[in-house]
């Protein structure tokens, strides 16, 4: 297990910089000058340009000013936005915890709803209970978002008043129906891979054998099946923690919370190259440490992976 | 979690009746129809013995005993009719609770695939020792050093660290021996051994044959082979039952078996099998191929392919009948006039 973790973590190197440079490189062949962008129409002083260009290495060649930049963002510092000039350690420090909200909840809407729902369906397969879930959770699939976000705001906030409508200033009372909304469509990817694991678990010969040596069933389902059907499921639910964590866009602008998603939106339109830059290599990492704990998960479930 | 039920505490004397089938009836209800797996099967089981459940794919023997198990998926299964005793309980329509106080306990089970028998993510000693924690209550310790020790009466090599590894670190044979384990933990009266041998290399399905033997000759358990080997057959079994769509087709002594198969489909087994003795002849086979239990034909189920076939054999089906010449049955109409 030990040697296992090491080859997975020392797989991470590469990628982590083949990554940021991709994303170093794309971000600098946008068009146009990010020090002009930010005075609009008007000329700027030369000692004003030669003062960014000096701030931001802009100056520098191409390469080198990636080494300087990855020089910084190994000692945690993500450098500041060219707009505010404020760090952009600031703004995450600000704007992660209300996205890790949105994603933490969300997730946690999918394990206890989304998991239950899978496992009954399954136990009552082809039940009207299960043929009905199968048809709410493909509608569930099919609305967008933004559709579902504005529907959950004027009928749960406006017209029955049970939740905040928009807004961070109800503490995390405020983050739970945006995460619901979020939460919707994976849930129901969520239910549906449950119910299917399970029943193609519950063809297994050792659960047959696990009957013959007189075990109950309940011991049959939770000890013998339930583990083996765990692993795609919580596979989805961490890679779908590691997608949230780069703020659903759409979500945190209908409801107007100010996380991750919200400062990529206002970077883009302000032309804010450094934070864009920033946040999208926090994502790469995140991105990469959550797929190291997914692999570690799936080594822990089944053994066979390990050996492999 | 449970103790024995007292009623079974007591050693079973060697004459005595462990298993008693009475008229199974399995059925399968499908969306081609209904199924008719087992109809109308009897046989017993006396401690010591091994009895030999014989048949092709289909012919009904594995269902037969994975009904004694109540391991039939119900729904779609149902039995139909007939009755399971184990020394003297009924186990057709037995509360699970009841149920799991015989199988695993008195009753054991081992299977045709050792690597999909088992569960791929427990360790194997863990797997074993689960039932001495399920069943006697016994502690983590306890039950690892008890897997550990029938692990090493198996013939498991290094017992204390196989248990730590899992199935897929072990070979087919040693899995197998690892299932064999794990059916002798609570020193069960029967063992079922559902083509135990099927999916493992011919050196070691002699292996694990000679093993259950020597398991047998210990514990005085009652044996119940289900195979389509003839030879695994001939080395081990006391009494047979051939099986054929569903229908016991010949019974009696595996001696008496060997020496003269009676009915007309045992005997077209036998000339199918190569000997290596003799003088080299082409192998028989048997012409046609086996009904589908769907649709069975109104008479005997053989009759289509039987060299024999009257228009009686068609019309009516044939019932077991007392063998004249010797110990056993058939079920066959004109066994006293057959070869």
């Amino acid at each position: 297990m030990f040697r296992y973790f090491i080859r997975r973590v020392l797989q991470l190197i590469p990628v982590f910089f083949i990554t940021t440079l991709l994303i170093f490189l794309v971000i600098r062949l946008i068009p146009g000058d990010p020090v002009q962008a930010q005075f609009g129409e008007r000329r700027i002083p030369d000692t004003l340009r030669a003062n960014y260009e000096e701030r931001y290495h802009l100056n520098e060649p191409i390469f080198k000013q990636y080494f300087l930049y990855m020089g910084d963002v190994l000692r945690f510092d993500l450098g500041d936005s060219i707009a505010t000039q404020r760090p952009i350690n600031d703004i995450f420090r600000e704007a992660l915890p209300r996205t890790l909200r949105l994603a933490g909840l969300s997730v946690l809407f999918q394990a206890v709803l989304a998991i239950p729902l899978g496992v009954m369906m399954a136990r009552k397969k082809d039940t009207w209970f299960d043929n009905g879930f199968l048809v709410v959770t493909l509608i569930m699939l099919s609305v967008p978002p933004f559709v579902l976000g504005l529907l959950a705001q004027v009928y749960l906030g406006v017209k029955w008043d049970i939740f905040p409508v928009q807004g961070i200033n109800d503490g995390l009372w405020s983050y739970v129906l945006p995460s619901l909304v979020i939460a919707t469509s994976i849930m129901a990817v969520t239910a549906r891979l449950m119910r299917a694991t399970l029943l193609d678990v519950g063809r297994e010969d050792f659960l047959r054998t696990a009957r013959a040596k007189g075990l109950g069933e309940r011991r049959v389902f939770a000890v013998h099946g339930m583990r083996n059907a765990m692993i795609p499921v919580l596979t989805v639910l961490a890679i779908d923690l590691g997608a949230l964590l780069g703020g659903t866009i759409v979500t945190e602008s209908v409801f107007n919370i100010p996380g991750i998603g919200f400062q990529i939106t206002r970077a883009v339109i302000q032309r804010d190259n450094t934070i864009i830059t920033g946040i999208s290599i926090f994502l790469v990492m995140a991105y990469l440490v959550i797929n190291l704990i997914v692999d570690m998960l799936y080594a822990w479930l089944d053994p066979r992976i390990r050996y492999e | 979690m449970t103790m024995t039920d007292p009623q079974f505490a007591t050693a079973p004397g060697l004459d005595e009746t462990l298993l008693e089938v009475q008229n199974l009836t399995v059925e399968f209800h499908t969306e081609d129809g209904v199924v008719r797996a087992v109809s109308d099967v009897s046989w017993d089981l006396q401690a010591g013995e091994t009895l030999a459940i014989l048949g092709e794919s289909g012919s009904g023997k594995s269902v037969s005993v994975q009904a004694v198990m109540g391991l039939i998926p119900m729904p779609p299964g149902v039995i139909a009719g007939g009755s399971i005793r184990y020394r003297g309980t009924e186990l057709v329509g037995a509360r699970p609770a009841m149920l799991n106080t015989i199988r695993g306990v008195e009753i054991a089970m081992i299977f045709q695939d050792p690597l999909s028998a088992l569960n791929p993510v427990y360790k194997v000693g863990w797997q074993i020792a689960e039932s001495f924690r399920v069943h006697r209550g016994a502690s983590r310790r306890d039950a690892k050093d008890q897997a550990i020790a029938l692990m090493d009466r198996v013939g498991i090599p290094n017992p204390a660290v196989r248990a730590r590894q899992y199935p897929h670190e072990f070979s087919g044979g040693m899995r197998q021996r690892a299932m064999i384990a794990m059916a002798l933990a609570l020193d069960p009266k029967v063992l079922i051994a559902d083509e135990p041998t099927t999916a493992l290399d011919v050196t070691v399905q002699a292996q694990i044959m000679d093993l259950l033997k020597e398991i047998q000759a210990d514990t005085k358990m009652g044996l119940v082979l289900i195979t389509h080997d003839l030879g695994v057959v001939a080395s081990v079994a006391d009494r047979v039952l051939m099986m054929y769509a569903g229908r016991a087709v010949e019974t009696g002594t595996a001696d008496a078996f060997y020496a003269a198969p009676a009915h007309p489909y045992s005997q077209g087994l036998m000339q199918s099998v190569p000997r290596l003795t003799g003088p080299l002849e082409r192998l028989e086979s048997i012409p046609g191929t086996p009904p589908s239990v769907v649709n069975l034909p109104g008479g005997c189920a053989f009759s289509p392919r039987c060299p024999y076939t009257i228009d009686r054999c068609r019309d009516e089906r044939p019932h077991l009948r007392d063998l004249p010449d010797r110990d056993g049955q058939s079920a066959c109409h004109r066994t006293e006039e057959l070869p």
